[in-house]
Parts: structure tokens; C-alpha cells; sequence
């Protein structure tokens, strides 16, 4: 059986994607779940995950050097594109900044003194969990931790793995905010892509770079208005400004503090107020949204 | 002085915050520097006729194929695998590329050469008192970092009031954003998505940052709140509180800032902007 993947994603953050994906999951049947918001991962909060398995991901490297060999010359310094390597008067030896440092190895190749070596660098952490609504593989990117979009491609890649075995026919995935790398690996291969937008100017824009990186990678993509009623006049020009793009509306949400409430109970909105005017709307963007997937 | 507005979570209010700040140093000059360049959106909130626009690029490594020999060197050492050796001649992959400069520098027959990559542009304008800066990212390009540092360089000499308007999350796009400030202001809101992610973007900055660390809570929504309670146990200052106030979210969505939704809003981003420059030179 083939797995269809649907990403929730927005440009801007806080527009309520996690709010929305974990709504969708508690609507969906026969679903996995991926959490490809590595940095912040948020989806456990509402979901509770039971943690089956961890594992350590480990990817790129960092340069470290070796007090006892370097000389101090500086050639590392000079040639390092990152501005990762300086000296100070604090230490006799040429220092590795971590945080700026992209892991390239250019400065072992070069150094005359073989005084570099390279690391492997632990990034983060992964999980495959058991929710009430089925399994969940998330992740947690250690502070600071460089190659969030590999981080995210092997969330994905373990996620399809699992659908597989457990002959799930969707993967529905919560990403990150953005539209460069960890937001290019989450959206690569899935089959469609909702965009959840408020009605704002900063929204708007940054649902519109969405959509253009969606096209981008020829993926088609959908639209959701949440909190349409903070400003019902803007939310009508945003959506005939994005539908001109042939950007199909799902539908619209209302405001409610209920998502609010539903978070402190760890609970999604469909399961603790399903009577809610936002919950009825998210069940009718579902019904809608199952149409084309 | 230069002040960071981060936060771990996407929407807490960093855009409108920052801005706020700006607009509440009415009388100095100062720099405005956007750093969310996936998502920048100050300028909504300053409008501006014509910016002055630059072309930002990474040097992209091109091989002469005349001159390549298929040696395999710069396949076998490249890290981010970007390049790659096909019937006896190296090929790039420019999306993996992260311009290092170590194939041009190790190829022994001198058939890499490099160019100007461009990934994104650089949006400058003054407005009032405010120099803005903004990157931005192209679409389908996926290097921030790149982008973010050449924001940065702008004010980097400069000894004026800088506050930094940082991306959401706590991987390395915050981190390069918040790198070489003296102050990092922490918007959260009143959620427990908020609080979990205030965790997250405090721990990534124990990791590696030494200057003064607060926070503001924006969204405030006293009955439910348990972002206060936490800053008092982690010892955190939090100098502000912003109600969950209907005007100060439809101003925002139409580009106006809160400090001219109400005077009392205008007076205490001035009083908090006072007590981030105190703190941080005491």
C-alpha cells in the first residue's frame, strides 16, 4: 500500500499548525504521526506520547584542536569560511568557536602541524512513541544542534518505515516554521501540503513564500484561515489574493480560546470541545481535505 | 548595545517586540536588523517607499571541466557530499553546498574555481530614526545562516542602539541571530506550548551565551499562567507583561504597531528599553 504524507505548515509560526495537525490526527483513522518541528517540538504536549524508543542522531562533524601539537601559526584561522577558528590572549593555542563551526574539515586538511581532527557531533535525539491515536516519530534537536533538516529527513524516513510496517495509509506531519532546510526536508515527496494562515500582513506574506516553495517542488498546496474572525474583511481579501493562485480553500476557523484550554489538557480540540464551532470547522476542513488525499 | 528578541516558539509577538523597542527610542538613531529572513515582516510595520537592495550569494565552487581529471579528491573529502565524481569528472550539487572552499582549495589540477551564488537580498531603508535591515531567503534556497551573518555585518561597527529581531526556534538560525548581543529579551505567551518552548530556547542559550537574559510575556492571560511561576524558579527577570488585548492583535495584523495602539504601551516599552540598557551596562 502506498502512504500518503500531508504536511501542516505556514511560513509564520504560531498560527496554529500544531493545534490544527494534532486535530486532524485525532480525526484521522489508521494514521502515523511525524513531529518534523525538531527545534520545538510541540505535538507531544497534546498527544502524550508514551516513548517506545530513543535513539541518538548523530550528523556533521566539528573541528577540534590539539593544544599539545598546534603551534599557534594561524593558517586554520585564515583559511576557515566560517570565522569558527580564532586566537585569543587567553590561550597560547588557535581555539574552535563550536557554534560557528560547519564541521567542513578544511582546517585538518590544512593544518601543517596535523594538530585538527574532526568529530562526530551528536545533534539530537529521536523517537518512536505509541499515542492514543496511533504511532508518533518525533525528535528534539540538542540546544544549539546543527543539520536540523537532516534531523527532520530521518524523522520522515523512519516515519514512512513505519506506516509500512504498520500498514498506516497516511503520515500526517507538523513542521517547522520557515521555508529553508528543515522546512525543504519535511515537504520534499509529500503528497500535499495545508498552509495555515491567519489574517495578517505578516501572515499573508509568509503563506504566500510557502506556497511558492509548495510550487516550487510541485506539491500541491491547500489553505486554511484560522482566527478568520480576528479581522472577517481581511481574511476575504487574503483568500481571493491566494486562491487567484490557484491555492484551494479548505476552510476557515474561528478564534477560540477553546485551543487554549484543550492545550492545558492535553487534549486535542475535537476531543475536548467537539461541539465547538472551531472543532465543527476543523471536522469539515477534514472531510474536505480527505477528498483529495 | 545590542539587544536580541528571540524565542523559541513561533508568534509570541518577537516582530511586533522589537519594533515596539525601536519606536520607543524615539529620539536616538538606531539599527533595526530583521533576522527571521525565512519569514521577515517588519517592514509591515515600516512601511518604506524604496529600499535599497543588494544581492546576497555564497561562493559557489564550479568545475572547469577541460581541466578535471576525475581524481576523486574533492568527492572523498567533501562533508556535505555536494560534489561528486561521474564518468571521470567532478560534479556540484549547489543545494548541498554550504561554500567551505575545500574542494577549490585541495584539487591538485586547479579545476574548481568559484562564483557568486545568489541565495537571497539584503532590504535597506531609514525611516525616522530607524536604519532597517532585512534578508531575505530566496525561495527554494535552503542556507538562512548565510544570509543572517550579512545582516548582522551591517551594524557591526556600529556603536548605536542595535536590536535584532530574531527566527523562531533554537537551531542554528537563532543562534547566529543572538551571537554577539549583550541583551536577549525572551517572548513567550501565557500557553504551555509557549512555556515548553521558553524552556527550550533558555537552555540552548545556558549553552553558549554570556550576556543578560530576560523575558516578556506577551499574551498574558493571568488565570491560566505558567510562564510566570517558571521565570521566578529559573531565576529569569520577566519585565514585562502584555495583555491578551483584541486592539494590540488587530492593529498587528494591518502593520501597526502596538505602541500606537495606546500611549501606556508606548510609555512602557521606554521604561523596559531603560532597564535593558541599565542592566546591561551594570
Amino acid at each position: 500500500m502506498t502512504v500518503k504524507q500531508l504536511l501542516l505548515a505556514s511560513g509564520k509560526g504560531g498560527t496554529g499548525k500544531t493545534s490544527i495537525c494534532a486535530s486532524f490526527v485525532s480525526l484521522a483513522t489508521n494514521v502515523l504521526i511525524a513531529d518534523a518541528d525538531v527545534d520545538a517540538s510541540d505535538l507531544p504536549l497534546l498527544l502524550n506520547p508514551d516513548y517506545r524508543n530513543v535513539e541518538k542522531f548523530f550528523s556533521g562533524k566539528e573541528a577540534l584542536i590539539d593544544p599539545l601539537l598546534c603551534t599557534n601559526c594561524g593558517i586554520c584561522a585564515t583559511h576557515c569560511r566560517f570565522n569558527a577558528i580564532f586566537s585569543s590572549n587567553k590561550s597560547t593555542v588557535h581555539q574552535v568557536d563550536p557554534v560557528a563551526c560547519d564541521g567542513c574539515g578544511l582546517c585538518a586538511l590544512i593544518c601543517p602541524e596535523k594538530a585538527i581532527r574532526l568529530d562526530e557531533r551528536e545533534c539530537g535525539l529521536w523517537y518512536l512513541s505509541q499515542t492514543r491515536f496511533g504511532a508518533m516519530v518525533h525528535a528534539k534537536l540538542h540546544p544549539g544542534g546543527e543539520n536540523s533538516g537532516k534531523l527532520v529527513h530521518l524523522v520522515r524516513q523512519k516515519a514512512i518505515l513505519e506506516a509500512q510496517k504498520n500498514n498506516s495509509s497516511l503520515i500526517i506531519i507538523d513542521g517547522p516554521p520557515g521555508v529553508a532546510c528543515p522546512v525543504i526536508a519535511s515537504i520534499t515527496g509529500c503528497d500535499a501540503v495545508v498552509v495555515v494562515a491567519e489574517p495578517s500582513l505578516s501572515s499573508q506574506h509568509d503563506a504566500d513564500r510557502m506556497i511558492k516553495l509548495a510550487r516550487h517542488f510541485r506539491i500541491p498546496a491547500f489553505l486554511i484561515i484560522n482566527k478568520w474572525d480576528i479581522d472577517e474583511d481581511f481574511s476575504e481579501s487574503m483568500i481571493r489574493s491566494i486562491s487567484n493562485n490557484g491555492v484551494h480553500l479548505l476552510g476557515k476557523i474561528p478564534y477560540d480560546p477553546a485551543f487554549t484550554q484543550a492545550m492545558l489538557q492535553q487534549k486535542t480540540l475535537i476531543e475536548y470541545a467537539p461541539e465547538s464551532q472551531a472543532a465543527r470547522a476543523i471536522s469539515s476542513i477534514w472531510d474536505h481535505l480527505k477528498l483529495f488525499i | 548595545m545590542k539587544i536580541a528578541v528571540a524565542s523559541g516558539k513561533g508568534g509570541t509577538g518577537k516582530t511586533s517586540i522589537a519594533i515596539s523597542l525601536a519606536l520607543a527610542a524615539c529620539s536616538d538613531s538606531l539599527w533595526l536588523l530583521d533576522c527571521d529572513v525565512e519569514a521577515p515582516n517588519l517592514h509591515f510595520f515600516l512601511p518604506t517607499a524604496s529600499p535599497q537592495i543588494e544581492s546576497v550569494g555564497i561562493s559557489m565552487p564550479k568545475v572547469e571541466k577541460t581541466l578535471c581529471n576525475g581524481c576523486d579528491l574533492c568527492t572523498q573529502h567533501c562533508e556535505y557530499k555536494a560534489i561528486a565524481t561521474f564518468n571521470k569528472k567532478a560534479v556540484v550539487f549547489p543545494d548541498l553546498c554550504h561554500a567551505c572552499g575545500l574542494c577549490s582549495y585541495i584539487c591538485p589540477e586547479k579545476a574548481i574555481t568559484e562564483y557568486n551564488h545568489p541565495i537571497g537580498t539584503l532590504r535597506q531603508s531609514t525611516i525616522g530614526h530607524i536604519r532597517l535591515v532585512q534578508g531575505c531567503l530566496d525561495i527554494g534556497s535552503s542556507l538562512s545562516v548565510p544570509i543572517i551573518k550579512k545582516v548582522k555585518e551591517k551594524a557591526l561597527a556600529s556603536s548605536a542602539l542595535v536590536i535584532v529581531d530574531c527566527p523562531p526556534g533554537t537551531s542554528c538560525t537563532m543562534i547566529h541571530s543572538v551571537k554577539d548581543t549583550e541583551a536577549v529579551v525572551l517572548v513567550s505567551d501565557s500557553t504551555p506550548f509557549g512555556l515548553h518552548d521558553l524552556k527550550l530556547a533558555l537552555s540552548t542559550l545556558k549553552s553558549f551565551y554570556s550576556g543578560y537574559i530576560s523575558v516578556i510575556i506577551n499574551r498574558y492571560d493571568q488565570k491560566h499562567d505558567q510562564t510566570e511561576a517558571y521565570c521566578q524558579e529559573e531565576n529569569l527577570p520577566v519585565l514585562l507583561k502584555i495583555p491578551d488585548d483584541q486592539d494590540i492583535a488587530r492593529a498587528y495584523a494591518r502593520g501597526v504597531p502596538m505602541v500606537q495602539v495606546k500611549a501606556s504601551y508606548h510609555d512602557d516599552f521606554k521604561i523596559l528599553l531603560d532597564k535593558l540598557i541599565r542592566k546591561v551596562k551594570s
